[in-house]
């Protein structure tokens, strides 16, 4: 029996994941396409198809010629819809990412999928097209409800929380949504920090009250069953939404949380339009960080062209949420998103986390080792608590339930809450930021988040765990770190003249001996500046360097964060990150960078 | 007139090639600061306290973040003042120390060129330190 497998069989794990699977059979469609996006033999269900069209059949529909359009496309039975179920704010950057001319097609499930497709392969309107596939909730193992609350929370511990909050107060400014399924809203752990439409809160029912294409969405929206009223109803809800945002609220409690709810319940789908959908809405409303518990199971893509192929719409929609235009926050460049890595305890992180301007995030058990289920290596960032049943309920992780369910609290675990603490502590970071009024872009804030860690691999390198080693991302996510980063780092005490070694951890973390370093820039001024004639190299996390000149200057040093790959259109692997490091180069140094 | 001339310019001259006082180690107790400013932006900021019994206390922010605390032992002799880190490293350099109206003006000993000017403080019991 295999790992996975085993995890599936035992009844009272607490693992829980959110998958993406598909839930009909393949289809052979026999010729490939040069239009359809995503490739032959590609799992789909349903009479759906998502369209891209044309400026001249788009302008069909914007003119009211929908029964022309349909005409058009010679599908029988059709019914065709824009893709994009709001308005969004944005409407310029949604026409350069294509969005505006993606439609949704429907058909009558009893005319073939491959006659649907020769049509559109000869309609000369249309530009592409790609399977408005759909995904399940997958959930492992058992929930396991809690005793009561205020039960120990190693997890809170072991990312240093408790200083971190003693430093700052979270701000309410700050937006995260949750896209999974649904909120909670009126948990008690919840209700006072729940992002609010204020005016459909305070407007009509059944009414657009603030026109941004959205009736009654006041805690978020319900894309899963396209209503504004976010719905825990499901016969088989687990509450994994509303366990996931009491993780964030645990660490940032004073933030807002968005519910876009893409799942029903815990085996309904939730189609691409949906989720493409959700990332848009949480742009246009004011999210600066999208917390996603899900993904495609780990190797499934090995390269970001293999998921962006399959799932265009959706990342559309994250370009569109991460685009800079849409940056919600005013000390960030823009918006983030961060991903589960999965946990199919696959050697690849899982799409979309993996993608480069993703954070995708690995599973620690309480003892700060791997937990059993995780995925690794190649596009995984960085770590957090996520729990593990080889210590019972006090393994798991602790945070809100749906008391009709499972009970006010409950315990989960999986890479579904390692996630959230990563979510929660950039918060912490963010709302630091807006009080010290710093402002960073987004390739600053990225660095600075990836080097907010203590050291995982120092304990990995037996032969138990070498499987793990260097492949869990740049460290345990650590919240006073993040803090400290955020307020700054030292400049580095040289002694002109001599080959120098400085200690990385300051800037990339307690992690960094473990790193890869892809290379030192030295700009020409501060090459001559310094007197640097030779080029700086790292080694095991300690940059050597030598200059020649007394003096000031400044120097960027390049790593990877996940693995020793930087990630690619052609290649799963890390994000890059680049620390700008201030040299002052005086007669003489200390070998501890002290002043005297 | 000329034999009055020289002995007022001579007794001037012994009066201007006065001995200089000798410093000793009590004139370096107390607490000083350092402050200065680089091109590129970094800031140095440093509180150095030399006490009695031989030891001292350091904060310093260099750049961005917070005070970094050192401590360890100085000694001072001549115009020569040295030390080492409670961490078992040396300082970067010993200093020859010009004394000042409520200053010290300390000099690389090997590079004279590179000096330090640290004022007559009292250090804030507020620095924010790691």
């Amino acid at each position: 029996m295999t790992r996975k497998s085993l995890h599936s069989a035992l009844i009272l794990l607490s693992l829980v994941n959110f998958c993406f699977t598909s839930c009909q059979e393949e289809l052979n469609l026999g010729k490939p396409s040069s239009k359809l996006l995503g490739y032959q033999g590609q799992k789909c269900s349903e009479a759906s198809l998502l369209l891209f069209l044309d400026g001249e059949y788009s302008r069909l529909w914007q003119s009211g010629d929908s029964l022309g359009l349909i005409s058009g496309l010679d599908i029988p039975d059709a019914r065709i819809q824009p893709a994009l179920m709001g308005q969004p704010k944005n409407m310029e950057l949604a026409r350069k990412l294509g969005l505006d001319r993606c439609f949704c097609l429907d058909f009558d499930t009893l005319y073939p999928m491959e006659q649907a497709m020769e049509r559109l392969e000869q309609n000369p309107h249309v530009e592409a097209y790609q399977f408005n596939a759909v995904r399940r909730a997958a959930p492992v193992g058992e929930v396991k409800a809690a005793l009561k609350s205020g039960e120990e929370q190693w997890n809170l511990e072991m990312i240093s929380l408790a200083q971190a909050r003693g430093l700052c107060t979270p701000d309410p400014q700050l937006v995260v949504a949750v896209v999974d399924g649904p909120v909670k809203w009126d948990h008690r752990e919840l209700a006072d920090n729940m992002w609010v439409n204020e005016a459909e809160a305070n407007g009509l029912p059944g009414v657009d009250d603030d026109a941004n294409g959205y009736v009654d969405d006041v805690y978020g929206y319900n894309f899963a069953q396209n209503k504004g009223e976010i719905d825990w109803s499901a016969p088989d809800e687990i509450g994994h939404a509303t366990h996931v945002a009491g993780i964030v609220n645990s660490i940032a409690d004073g933030v807002r949380i968005m519910s876009a709810q893409v799942f029903y319940g815990s085996s309904q789908s939730a189609s691409d339009l949906q989720v493409g959908n959700a990332f848009i809405y949480a742009a246009d409303n004011g999210a600066c960080i999208a917390q996603c518990s899900y993904g495609y199971d780990g190797g499934t893509y090995k390269t970001d062209n293999a998921y962006i192929n399959k799932w265009p719409f959706e990342y559309r929609a994250l370009k569109y949420f991460t685009d800079p235009q849409n940056a919600n926050s005013p000390v960030l460049e823009s918006n983030i998103l961060v991903y589960a890595a999965g946990n199919e305890s696959f050697s690849y992180s899982s799409y979309p986390g993996a993608l480069p301007f993703c954070v995708s995030v690995t599973a620690l058990n309480r003892k700060g080792y791997p937990a059993t289920y995780t995925n690794y290596g190649l596009g995984c960032n960085i770590a957090a608590p996520g729990g593990d049943d080889d210590e019972g309920d006090e393994g798991k992780i602790l945070s809100c339930g749906i008391a009709e369910i499972n009970g006010e609290y409950a315990y989960m675990s999986g890479t579904s809450m390692a996630c959230p603490h990563v979510s929660g502590v950039i918060a912490l970071g963010l709302s630091y930021a807006a009080r010290l009024d710093k402002r960073f872009s987004t390739e600053e804030f990225m660095a600075l988040l990836y080097a907010s860690v203590e050291d995982i691999d120092s304990k990995l390198s037996t032969a138990e765990w070498k499987t793990y080693y260097k492949r869990m991302g740049t460290g345990l996510i650590d919240a006073w770190r993040m803090l400290m980063q955020v307020e700054g780092t030292p400049s580095a005490l040289l002694a002109a003249g001599k080959e120098c070694k400085l200690d990385l951890k300051p800037y990339f973390g307690m992690g960094a001996a473990t790193l890869t370093y892809t290379g030192v820039e030295v700009e020409p001024l501060y090459a001559e500046a310094l007197g640097i004639v030779s080029e700086p190299v790292v080694k095991d996390g300690v940059l050597s360097i030598r200059c020649l000149e007394k003096g000031c200057g400044k120097i960027k040093v390049k790593a990877i964060a996940g693995g020793s790959v930087i990630g690619g259109p052609n290649g799963t692997g890390g994000s890059e990150i680049v620390r700008e490091i201030s040299i002052i180069s005086r007669c003489d140094s200390a070998d501890n960078n002290a002043w005297l | 007139m000329k034999k009055l001339a020289f002995l007022i310019i001579s007794a001037l001259l012994l009066f201007a090639c006065e001995k200089q006082p000798e410093f000793k180690s009590e004139d370096l107790v107390g607490e000083w600061h350092h402050h200065s400013e680089y091109e590129e932006g970094s800031v140095v900021d440093v509180y150095v306290a030399f006490e009695k019994d031989g030891s001292f206390r350091l904060y310093q922010l260099i750049g961005e973040g917070r005070y970094t605390f050192y401590s360890g032992s100085w000694s001072f002799e001549g115009d020569l003042l040295s030390g080492t880190y409670e961490d078992g490293c040396a300082w970067a350099s010993s200093y020859r120390v010009e004394f000042l109206q409520d200053a010290l003006l300390l000099r690389c000993s090997l590079h004279p060129e590179e000096e330090y000017l640290y004022l007559a403080c009292t250090i804030p019991t507020d620095l924010v330190i790691y």
